[in-house]
C-alpha cells in the first residue's frame, strides 16, 4: 500500500471516518465569512500531496503522490472525528483521492459541510490474497479501486471470456 | 414379388434357414481358431432347422409390399409352370421332366447360394453354383439380402467374441489384482503386462474399468515400482482406459492424477507419451481433473517438458494441456510465468512449423496475454515478433489466435523496437476479407503507434495511411473497426517526422469526406471523440483547412460542442444539491468532448476563412463561457481559440463585447502556464486599438502576473516587446512562447537561479500549449489524448506517460494547505 503508484489498481483495507465541519470563528467569536458572504467552515487539519507534487520533497517523507494529513489542529473537528496524523486520504464523499492534484483535493474537501472519508493508516493489516474476504463487520472495509483507463486503449478480447 | 416369408419375430432365422441338406462344410478346412469353429458350428446348426420355405408351395409374404417387379423370379415360391413362363425360355422347350430336374437342381443348390451370400469366406475355391438370376440388372432376393446378412453375421461374431473376453476378464481380474500387489517385482511386471494386453480389447477393457481395485492396484504398482517396463505397461493400460468415460472416472477417483504427473519426469519416452496423453484426456473430459493436476504440480512439470522435448506431437499435446489448465485461472497463469513458460512458448513459435503445434501454442499465449504479469514477460521474450512470423500462414485459426494475442499484448509493447515486419503484415491484413482479422489489425496498429515515433514512421512508410483510410471507408458504421483505425490515424498524424506527410496523405486518399461523415449519427461518443482528435491533427496542415471547411466539419463540431457543454451544465446544476455525477456517456466524459472540439476549432481557426465561419456560428459567447470552467484543459483550449480569433479585428471586438476581459484577467493568475500565456495573448490582441497608456498599463500587469512566481528578476522585459506575429505565421503561440522561453533562459543566465527553477526540460514552458492533456488536471489519468500534435519536434518520450508533467507549477515544491 505504501508507495502506491497513482493510476494503478489498488486494493487495501481502509478506515471510514465522518467529519462534521464546524463554523469558523475568529478570536472575538465572530463567524468568519467567505469572500462571497457565505459562512466558512473549517475541518481543522492540513493536507499535503497530490499527483502534481513531488513527495520526495515532503518533510514527512511520504512514499507516494497520495494526499496525506500533515497536521491536526487541537480541539477541532478533525481531532474529534478519529482522523490521525499521516493518514492517507483515499476517498472523500465518493471522490477518489489517489489521483488528484493538490488543488482538486483542497476544493473537494472545502465543498461540503460533512466529509465521509476513507483513509489508509499505516499498520492496518494487509488485505488477504483472496479478494472475496471482506472484513466488513470490523472497523475496516475493503476499498477497491477500479482500474482507470490506460493511456493507450488496452484491448481486451471480447469473444472469449476472461477469467 | 415377395421373397421370403418374413415374420417379424423370426426374421433372421427365416432369412437364413434353408433346406435340411447335408452340410457341405468340411470342418477340417476351417482355420484352427476356436472362435471361427464355433461360428461354423452355429452356422451349421442353423442349417439343420427347417424353415419350411422349401416346400415349394406358393406363399404370400404379408409383411412385404407387393407392388412388385413382376419379372422378379424367386426360388421356391413359384409354381413351376409359372417359372417357366417368366423365364421366357419358350414354354415349349421344356417338358415336364426337364422342368422337374431343373427344379430339383435349384433346390439342392439353394443352401449353397445362401451360404455363399452370407459366408463367402467359407466357400471352397472354384465352386460353381447355378444361379437363379435371370436378368443381369435384377438381383435375386438372396443377392439383395447378402450384404445385410453378412453384417448381421459380423455382429453376432463380435458378440460372441465379446462375451468371451468379458468372461475371461471377469475371472482373471481378481487374480491379477493379487499379482499386482505382490512383493516380487517380476511377478508384478508379468501381471502388468497381462493387464496391458487385456486393456487393448474392448470387453476386457470394460471389465478392468469396472473394477476400482484393479485401477488402484495398477496405479500403486506404477508409482512404486522401480522397473521401468512395469511402469510402461501400467501407463499404457491407463492410457487405453482413458478413452472411455468410465475409465477416466475410475482413474480420477483412484488418485491416478498425482501418479501420472509424477511420471512426467520419466526418462522413458513412451512412458512420457502415455502419461501426457492420459492427462490430456482427463483434462478434456473429466470434471475435477484440472484442479487435481494443478495441485499435483502438473503445471511446472509441463512447462519444463517443453524445454526437453522435440517431438512436435508431444509438444502439441503438452501445450494444449497448459492451455486447458490456464484458461480462466489466474493462479495457473502465474505459475506458468514463474516456471519460465513465456520464454519456452515464444521459442516454440519461432522454431517449429507443425501447424497444430503452432495453433495450440498460440492459444496458450492468447490465454496468458490477458494476464498483466505475463504480458511484459511475453513481450520481452520476443513474443510480438514470434507471433508476427505466422500472420501470413494459410491456417486461419492460427492467424486469428496470433492476432488476438498480439492485440492483448500490444499495449505493453509500445516501447519495443524491431516490430517492422509486424507492422508491415498488419497493414497488409487490413485488406483482409475477414472482419475479425481487420478489427484486430486496426486495434493493434492503434496501440503500437501510440507514443512511438519509430512505429509511426514505419507505418507511414508502408502505406499505412492509405490502408487505414480505405479500411475506414469500407467499414461503414462498424465502430469496432473504425474506432481503432481512426485512433491509429490520429497517432500517425502527430509528433513524428512524417506527420506532415501523413496529414496530407489522408486528404490525398479522399479520407476527409468519410471522416466528417463519421461525426454524425450513428457514431457513438468514443468514435466521435477519436474523429475530433484526428481532425484537429489534420488541421495542422494548412492544405486541409479549405477541404475541411468545405465538407462542413466546423458546423458539426460546434454542434457537438454545444451538446456536450449543455450536458455538463445540466449535470452541474443537478449535482449542486447531491453527490457529484460522474457523467460518463458510452464511457466518454462530456468534458472530454468539450475539450476535444474546442481544441479542434482552435487549430482550424488558424485560417482566416475558417475564423469567419466560426464567428458566424456564434461560438464566441460559448468560448467565453468556457473560460469559467473549473477544468484547466478546457480553460486552455478556450483561451487558445480566442487567441486565434482575436487575430482579426472583428473577432477581437466580438470577444471584448462578450465580456471576456474579466475571466481572462483572472486566468492570468492560473498555475497552468498555457492558460496564462494564451490569456495574456488574447488580452494583448484585444488591446490593439486602445490608447497607449492603457496598453502600457496592460503590459505591465500582464508581465507581472506572468512572472509572479519568480522573485529574482530585476528588470523583466516588457511584454509588448515580445514578438507576436499574427496570422501570417502558422504557430504564433509557439514563437511567442519560444521567446518566452528565451526570456526564461535569459532570466536564468542573468540571475543565476539555483536548482529550484525551471531548469529541467523545456517541456515546462511549453507544456501548456497544444500538448493535449498530458498533465493531470481536471480528470484523472490520461486517456488517449497524449498524441495531440505539437508542430515542433518535441521529444516527449521522457515524460512519465501515466501522469505527465505536473500542472504548470514547480514540480520540486511540496506544500500543504489548511482546510
Amino acid at each position: 500500500m505504501a508507495g502506491h503508484t497513482a493510476g494503478e489498481p489498488l486494493e487495501c483495507y481502509s478506515i471510514p471516518i465522518v467529519l462534521e465541519k464546524e463554523q469558523d470563528i475568529d478570536q472575538q467569536g465572530n463567524p468568519v465569512l467567505e469572500p462571497d458572504g457565505k459562512q466558512r467552515y473549517r475541518c481543522g487539519f492540513r493536507i499535503g500531496g497530490g499527483i502534481d507534487q513531488d513527495p520526495s520533497q515532503s518533510p514527512q517523507g511520504y512514499p507516494d503522490k497520495g494526499v496525506y494529513v500533515t497536521f491536526i489542529h487541537d480541539n477541532s473537528p478533525a481531532s474529534r472525528c478519529g482522523l490521525q496524523l499521516h493518514d492517507k486520504i483515499l476517498q472523500v464523499n465518493g471522490k477518489d483521492f489517489t489521483v488528484v492534484t493538490h488543488k482538486q483535493a483542497v476544493e473537494s474537501i472545502r465543498k461540503k459541510p460533512v466529509l465521509k472519508m476513507l483513509v489508509y493508516r499505516k499498520g492496518v493489516p494487509q488485505l488477504p490474497k483472496s479478494s472475496n474476504q471482506m472484513g466488513a463487520h470490523t472497523q475496516f472495509q475493503a476499498y477497491n479501486q477500479h482500474v482507470p483507463q490506460q493511456q493507450y486503449n488496452a484491448q481486451q478480447p471480447q469473444y472469449h471470456q476472461q477469467y | 414379388m415377395s421373397s421370403y416369408q418374413m415374420n417379424a419375430n423370426s426374421g433372421p432365422n427365416r432369412a437364413m434357414g434353408t433346406v435340411g441338406e447335408p452340410s457341405y462344410m468340411d470342418l477340417s478346412n476351417m482355420p484352427v481358431d476356436n472362435k471361427q469353429q464355433q461360428t461354423m458350428m452355429w452356422q451349421q446348426n442353423q442349417y439343420m432347422s427347417d424353415s419350411g420355405i422349401h416346400s415349394g408351395q406358393t406363399t404370400q409374404a404379408p409383411s412385404i409390399s407387393s407392388k412388385s417387379h413382376g419379372e422378379e423370379v424367386d426360388e421356391g415360391e413359384m409354381d413351376p409352370s409359372k417359372m417357366m413362363f417368366d423365364w421366357g425360355l419358350g414354354a415349349d422347350s421344356y417338358n415336364q421332366e426337364q422342368v422337374d430336374e431343373i427344379n430339383q437342381q435349384l433346390n439342392q443348390t439353394r443352401s449353397q447360394r445362401v451360404r455363399a451370400a452370407m459366408f463367402p469366406e467359407t466357400m471352397p475355391e472354384g465352386v460353381q453354383i447355378p444361379s437363379t438370376q435371370i436378368q443381369a440388372d435384377q438381383p435375386t432376393a438372396v443377392q439383395r439380402l447378402s450384404e445385410p446378412s453378412q453384417m448381421l453375421k459380423h455382429a453376432v461374431v463380435n458378440l460372441i467374441n465379446y462375451q468371451d473376453d468379458a468372461d475371461l476378464a471377469t475371472r482373471a481380474i481378481p487374480e491379477l489384482i493379487k499379482l499386482l500387489n505382490d512383493e516380487d517385482q517380476v511377478v508384478v511386471y508379468q501381471a502388468a503386462m497381462m493387464v496391458h494386453q487385456l486393456s487393448k480389447k474392448e470387453a476386457s477393457r470394460h471389465a478392468i474399468m469396472n473394477s476400482p481395485q484393479m485401477i488402484t492396484a495398477l496405479i500403486r504398482a506404477m508409482a512404486n515400482t522401480e522397473d521401468i517396463e512395469t511402469t510402461r505397461c501400467a501407463a499404457g493400460t491407463l492410457h487405453n482406459l482413458s478413452h472411455h468415460r468410465q475409465g477416466l472416472l475410475a482413474i480420477f477417483k483412484s488418485g491416478g492424477i498425482p501418479a501420472l504427473v509424477k511420471l512426467l519426469s520419466s526418462p522413458l519416452e513412451s512412458v512420457l507419451f502415455y502419461a501426457i496423453t492420459t492427462l490430456h484426456n482427463l483434462l478434456l473430459h473429466q470434471e475435477g481433473s484440472k484442479m487435481a493436476v494443478r495441485m499435483a504440480g502438473g503445471l511446472q512439470k509441463m512447462v519444463s517438458l517443453l524445454q526437453r522435448n522435440n517431438n512436435v506431437k508431444f509438444l502439441a499435446i503438452t501445450t494444449d494441456c497448459l492451455q486447458i489448465l490456464a484458461y480462466g485461472n489466474q493462479e495457473s497463469k502465474l505459475i506458468i510465468l514463474a516456471s519460465g513458460g513465456p520464454g519456452e512458448l515464444v521459442r516454440i513459435m519461432k522454431s517449429y512449423t507443425y501447424e497444430k503445434l503452432l495453433w495450440t501454442t498460440s492459444r496458450v499465449l492468447k490465454v496468458l496475454s490477458v494476464c498483466s504479469s505475463n504480458k511484459p514477460a511475453i513481450v520481452e521474450a520476443g513474443g510480438m515478433q514470434a507471433l508476427a512470423m505466422h500472420l501470413g500462414h494459410q491456417s486461419q485459426r492460427l492467424v486469428q489466435n496470433c492476432l488476438w494475442s498480439l492485440r492483448n499484448l500490444s499495449d505493453a509493447a509500445t516501447k519495443m523496437d524491431q516490430l517492422d515486419h509486424l507492422l508491415q503484415m498488419l497493414v497488409q491484413l487490413l485488406s483482409s476479407n475477414d472482419i475479425n482479422v481487420v478489427t484486430c489489425a486496426a486495434g493493434i496498429l492503434s496501440n503500437l503507434t501510440c507514443n512511438n515515433h519509430r512505429n509511426k514512421v514505419m507505418v507511414c512508410q508502408v502505406n499505412g495511411i492509405e490502408a487505414l483510410v480505405r479500411t475506414i471507408m469500407q467499414a461503414g458504421d462498424r465502430e469496432d473497426i473504425t474506432e481503432p483505425a481512426v485512433c491509429a490515424l490520429r497517432h500517425l498524424t502527430s509528433r513524428h517526422p512524417e506527420a506532415e506527410m501523413a496529414q496530407n496523405a489522408v486528404r490525398l486518399h479522399y479520407g476527409l469526406p468519410v471522416l466528417v461523415k463519421l461525426l454524425h449519427p450513428p457514431s457513438r461518443w468514443p468514435l466521435i471523440k477519436a474523429v475530433v482528435g484526428l481532425i484537429r491533427n489534420l488541421a495542422l496542415c494548412p492544405a486541409n483547412h479549405a477541404p475541411l471547411r468545405e465538407h462542413g466539419a466546423m458546423p458539426r463540431i460546434v454542434q457537438l460542442l454545444i451538446r456536450a457543454h449543455q450536458d455538463t451544465q445540466r449535470r452541474a446544476s443537478i449535482s449542486s444539491n447531491g453527490p457529484p455525477l460522474t457523467g460518463y456517456v458510452d464511457g466518454v466524459r462530456m468534458e472530454e468532448i468539450v475539450e476535444g472540439t474546442v481544441g479542434a476549432l482552435h487549430i482550424l481557426a488558424r485560417e482566416a476563412h475558417n475564423r469567419a465561419v466560426i464567428r458566424g456560428l456564434n461560438c464566441i459567447p460559448l468560448f467565453v463561457q468556457l473560460l469559467y470552467s473549473p477544468i484547466e484543459n478546457i480553460q486552455r483550449v478556450a483561451a487558445g481559440v480566442l487567441c486565434e480569433l482575436a487575430a482579426d479585428k472583428e473577432g477581437a471586438e466580438m470577444i471584448e463585447q462578450e465580456g471576456a476581459t474579466a475571466p481572462l484577467t483572472e486566468l492570468l493568475h492560473s498555475r497552468n502556464e498555457g492558460v496564462a500565456t494564451y490569456a495574456a495573448a488574447v488580452l494583448f490582441r484585444m488591446s490593439e486599438d486602445k490608447p497607449q497608456d492603457y496598453k502600457k498599463r496592460l503590459s505591465m500587469e500582464l508581465t507581472s502576473s506572468l512572472y509572479r512566481g519568480d522573485p529574482n528578476w530585476a528588470d523583466p522585459p516588457v511584454f509588448e516587446e515580445m514578438t507576436m506575429p499574427l496570422e501570417d505565421s502558422r504557430d504564433p503561440m509557439y514563437n511567442a512562447q519560444g521567446s518566452q522561453g528565451s526570456m526564461y533562459g535569459g532570466a536564468h543566465s542573468d540571475m543565476g537561479r539555483g536548482p529550484t527553477g525551471y531548469e529541467q526540460v523545456p517541456i515546462d514552458s511549453m507544456q501548456g500549449l497544444d500538448i493535449g492533456s498530458q498533465h493531470g488536471s481536471g480528470y484523472g489519468p490520461m486517456d488517449n489524448l497524449p498524441d495531440l500534435a505539437s508542430p515542433g519536434d518535441i521529444n516527449f518520450d521522457n515524460i512519465d506517460p501515466a501522469l505527465g508533467p505536473p500542472g504548470g507549477d514547480n514540480p520540486n515544491q511540496w506544500y500543504d494547505t489548511d482546510v
